[in-house]
């Protein structure tokens, strides 16, 4: 692990109306389209039980068609990947890595050892990220897109539309949605504990980093079930997220630790302006340390 | 009893091939053999496969013990070189129990392991 020792030091108090005053100040809704992401098909007969083995969600034929995450973990629990899928029929799926990094490509062909699958790499995608107030797209004009996921978070709906890069993607009324910046993106994301997993994350598992949903806990054994499952039965989960801002650029999985002996890793940063703000890994027991929701670094 | 085997091959024990043979007479087979293999899966990583089939496929690599014939998968045999299976029965037995020189650690249950 590239861990470097961070020195941060926590602010007594932070401008959590700066925050608001950021998504105030936002025409909703918001829109940003990714640069290009591969995506991949699992194709034999053994497809769906092959995935659903080495994940964590529970994978089936959807009625009707429709698509969902599920996380690749290694047998101590901790993250490999995230995968976006779709289960086309009995014998294929098609699916894109959250990290787009095609060492996990490798690492899936690897766990092919005697069943009747194949990885092929599919078409070039795109993603779209919406961001609205309220409810603006009927789920049943998603069904045709590569995949889709909606997260109803507090204040705010988010939609990932993943599609082929020469789909047609009008019937999204995009015309009449603000574009915004990858950063802009990556703040609201931010704002709402949001992050997409980098591979260079080692040692987080999903349910210190809000992806329970994605979470099965009756499917029966997958690679790092029995870790998982422990820990959530056990209520033993020990960090949680947290919001920091910094002027120093940090780099993701670095570990830092503050004057006041508060330890943690990095899960996301960007650029705010002239600042860095992100999302990183703290104990549980030292959140109440914090005066306010955010470590500044 | 596994330090004794070599790794060009896997041992089953007489209990544990008698009990395959009562498996396959109890489906009325007349010619079988037991494939052994291992798949991605379990906790661990890797689960192991037993199934009583008709007779080996191509890649498979043959092994006769006790009157026995074992077909293993040519990739599955790296993770499975040197293995014993055994059979324990009685209320408290494990059933068909693997032990695997290559297994670094398996999971709780012992159905799969990681190398």
């Amino acid at each position: 692990m590239q861990n470097h020792l961070v020195v941060v030091g926590i602010l007594s108090q932070f401008n959590m109306d700066k925050q608001e005053n950021f998504l105030k100040s936002l025409n909703f809704p918001l829109y940003n389209i990714s640069s290009e992401l591969n995506s991949y098909k699992f194709s034999g007969t053994d497809s769906l039980s092959f995935l659903d083995r080495i994940s964590t969600n529970k994978i089936e034929i959807f009625d009707p068609k429709t698509s969902s995450k599920t996380i690749l973990t290694d047998n101590k629990g901790s993250i490999i990947d995230i995968l976006n899928y779709k289960v086309l029929d009995n014998s294929n799926i098609i699916f894109s890595l959250e990290s787009n990094n095609p060492e996990t490509i490798n690492y899936l062909k690897k766990l092919i050892i005697v069943e009747d699958v194949e990885i092929f790499e599919d078409d070039v995608i795109k993603k779209i990220t919406i961001y609205s107030r309220k409810e603006i797209i009927d789920e049943n004009n998603l069904f045709s897109f590569c995949f889709y996921n909606i997260n109803k978070l507090r204040d705010i709906i988010r939609y990932e539309v993943y599609f082929k890069d020469n789909f047609e993607i009008n019937n999204l009324s995009l015309n009449e949605f603000q574009n915004i910046s990858d950063s802009t993106k990556e703040l609201i994301d931010i704002k709402n504990n949001l992050f997409e997993f980098d591979t260079k994350l080692k040692k987080i598992n999903p349910l210190e980093t809000g992806l329970i949903d994605y979470i099965s806990f009756n499917k029966g054994c997958y690679v790092g079930q029995e870790v998982i499952a422990r820990l959530h039965n056990y209520k033993k989960i020990s960090r949680e997220i947290i919001k920091f801002q910094s002027n120093e650029n940090l780099i993701i999985n670095d570990a830092f630790k503050s004057k006041d002996n508060i330890s943690g890793k990095i899960l996301s940063v960007t650029k705010d302006k002239t600042e860095f703000v992100g999302l990183c890994l703290i104990k549980k027991k030292d959140v109440g340390k914090i005066s306010s929701d955010f470590l500044l670094i | 009893m596994t330090s004794k085997i070599p790794l060009n091959t896997i041992k089953i024990s007489e209990k544990a091939c008698e009990k395959v043979k009562e498996f396959a007479a109890n489906e009325s087979r007349d010619k079988y053999g037991l494939k052994v293999a291992v798949r991605a899966g379990g906790c661990s990583g890797l689960e192991y496969i037993l199934e009583i089939v008709d007779g080996p496929d191509e890649n498979d690599k043959i092994i006769s013990q006790n009157g026995l014939e074992v077909y293993i998968p040519k990739k599955a045999y790296i993770f499975l070189a040197g293995t014993f299976l055994d059979y324990s029965d009685g209320l408290n037995g494990k059933g068909f129990e693997f032990i695997n020189p290559n297994a670094k650690s398996s999971c709780g249950c012992g159905d799969s392991f990681s190398v």
